[in-house]
């Protein structure tokens, strides 16, 4: 728990920018986007028709004139920034303890190295967790200004709550990364560059109808469109999403607590 | 018996083809201050370092207090304080903050401890880690290797940094905890620190332990410093025998460290015409550069 209590001090800054930040986007500028999108007349929702993230999305027109349309169409630019972050905070969960050379530190106490992992997977977990509250409650608040109760609860639910699958996949994608290369000067550049080219990955996939590369494009296991089309979660990319979070860690896990630690020279 | 607090049997550390340590033994008794002495690259870091857990021994086996140093990691470490020939910390906390951290990372309250060996080594405790000097870091590090009052403490280099005055502090505590019972590991190659500290002493040289002596023995058997002041130059090859290390020879000056029994070296030299003829006790780093011919 000293861990933990540790890493969410230190994870505590980024926490409240980032739920602040999410809050006040989502309660502005949702409500904002569904009276445009509510009293658009077709030219302007056809000009949404060459967008590439609806593309990618796999959003229809008449769908993203609907209030979950709208908000789903929002929703996967805030999944970009989810996964930057998600992908930032698990790589420096761990090259910090090397860029800074306090592997020494806090590897010689009496915890295992299996303890600190934990520790900080937990701290990762939770850090998620908080924003993805945040990001539901604004939503929520956003919904009921732009729309009243004209919309499905559920599925609205399970749109804001995507952005915590996103955030935990990229986070163990950035803790695997981190513990093969804990060298990384720049996590947060590292941390872009991969969400947008598994961005880049979806939306050629998307668009080329190379459903295989799907896969490699955490943002399309949550696909609004089907969200709202099914009123739920895929369960093949729920276990898919799954299985990924733990094969990442479990082998994370493994290397971390074998790794020899060469930081101090 | 007492248990060992140190035992390392035939350790060997390779980094891919690389040689780090190789078969290296030496045993640690408990209560002692043993010092631990080579040049840079002998290998006293990846002894350190394996012994801690920080690195995984490619063969052979090193067990604190009975324990397996690997698979009993954890247990160890509680009893255990290092202070690493570099000290990194989190920089963003002020010295108390992160004094504290360590305190719960031990699960101790060290509250008392910590004010009272800040008071001795005069750091502020206030202060960011960030803007603390090389050598303030480095009594943060003391602090924080002893403030759990561990049984077995490991020191890579533990003065370098330090003024001499935090030195004599730091030794003076060390060797009041030793006599309160703990055990010292001392690595350095600060000789002179060793001297004033340690009991017994390893020498390591190109990753393994080429002797272990008593300090005293080790400067009392028989090492001895020779410079002789002739009035005519020596016979050539009067000096070229077993024991001779380290020697010089300019003009009618000669000198050189000698080691093995006295009577050889006094038939040689009563064979010259001298003008003046000193001998004296080696310091330890002449001692050791005898071992590194």
């Amino acid at each position: 728990m000293t861990i933990f209590r540790y890493e969410m001090k230190q994870l505590k800054g980024p926490i409240i920018i980032w739920s602040i930040s999410l809050f006040l986007v989502i309660v502005l500028i949702l409500p904002v986007y569904i009276g445009m999108m509510a009293s658009a007349d077709t030219t302007v929702l056809e000009g949404f028709g060459g967008n590439p993230m609806l593309e990618a999305m796999g959003v229809t027109l008449d769908v993203i004139a609907t209030p979950l349309g709208t908000y789903a169409f929002l929703t996967f630019y805030v999944f970009l920034a989810c996964a930057i972050n998600g992908m930032n905070m698990g790589l420096k969960m761990i090259t910090k303890e090397y860029m800074q050379k306090t592997a020494d530190f806090i590897l010689t106490k009496p915890h295992s190295r299996g303890k600190v992992f934990i520790s900080k997977i937990l701290a990762i977990l939770s850090s998620t967790l908080i924003i993805g509250l945040t990001y539901f409650l604004a939503s929520w608040t956003g919904m009921a200004i732009g729309a009243g109760e004209d919309y499905n609860f559920l599925i609205m639910a399970q749109i804001a709550f995507s952005i915590v699958f996103i955030q935990l996949i990229f986070a163990a994608f950035g803790l695997f990364t981190g513990i093969i290369f804990p060298y990384i000067r720049a996590p947060l550049l590292v941390a872009t560059a991969v969400a947008f080219v598994s961005y880049v990955i979806g939306s050629f996939s998307n668009k080329m109808g190379y459903t295989v590369l799907t896969y490699l494009s955490p943002y399309h296991y949550f696909t609004s469109a089907e969200i709202i089309k099914t009123g739920s979660y895929e369960l093949r990319f729920i276990m898919l999403s799954v299985l990924l979070v733990c094969g990442l860690l479990g082998i994370s896990y493994n290397i971390f607590r074998k790794k020899d630690i060469i930081t101090v020279s | 018996m007492s248990l060992k607090a140190i035992e390392v049997k035939e350790l060997a550390k390779y980094y891919g083809k690389q040689c780090g340590i190789e078969k290296v033994s030496f045993t640690v008794e408990t209560g002692e201050i043993y010092g631990f002495i080579g040049p840079n690259g002998a290998g006293k870091t990846t002894t350190i370092r394996t012994l801690l857990a920080l690195l995984h021994p490619t063969s052979g086996n090193a067990s604190i207090f009975g324990k397996d140093c690997i698979r009993e990691a954890e247990k160890i470490a509680g009893d255990v304080g290092y202070l690493p020939t570099e000290t990194y910390y989190y920089e963003n906390m002020t010295a108390l903050e992160l004094l504290q951290y360590t305190a719960d990372l031990y699960k101790v309250n060290a509250s008392d401890r910590i004010s009272e060996l800040a008071a001795k080594f005069n750091l502020d405790l206030k202060k960011k880690i960030s803007n603390l000097s090389y050598g303030n870091k480095k009594k943060v590090g003391i602090i924080a290797s002893l403030l759990h009052q561990p049984k077995l403490l490991i020191l890579d280099e533990p003065t370098s940094g330090l003024d001499p005055l935090v030195q004599q502090t730091f030794i003076d505590i060390l060797k009041e905890e030793n006599k309160k019972g703990m055990t010292v590991l001392f690595s350095s190659h600060v000789l002179s620190d060793v001297q004033k500290v340690c009991n017994r002493v390893a020498i390591l040289k190109e990753g393994r332990v080429i002797d272990v002596q008593n300090i005293s023995e080790l400067r009392e058997k028989g090492f001895k410093k020779v410079e002789l002041n002739l009035t005519e130059p020596a016979l050539p090859g009067l000096f070229e025998f077993e024991g001779i290390a380290d020697f010089r020879q300019s003009n009618n000056q000669i000198s050189f460290i000698f080691h093995g029994d006295l009577n050889l070296i006094v038939e040689k030299i009563a064979q010259l015409k001298l003008n003046d003829i000193f001998i004296e006790e080696p310091t330890l780093e002449e001692i050791f550069f005898h071992y590194y011919e």
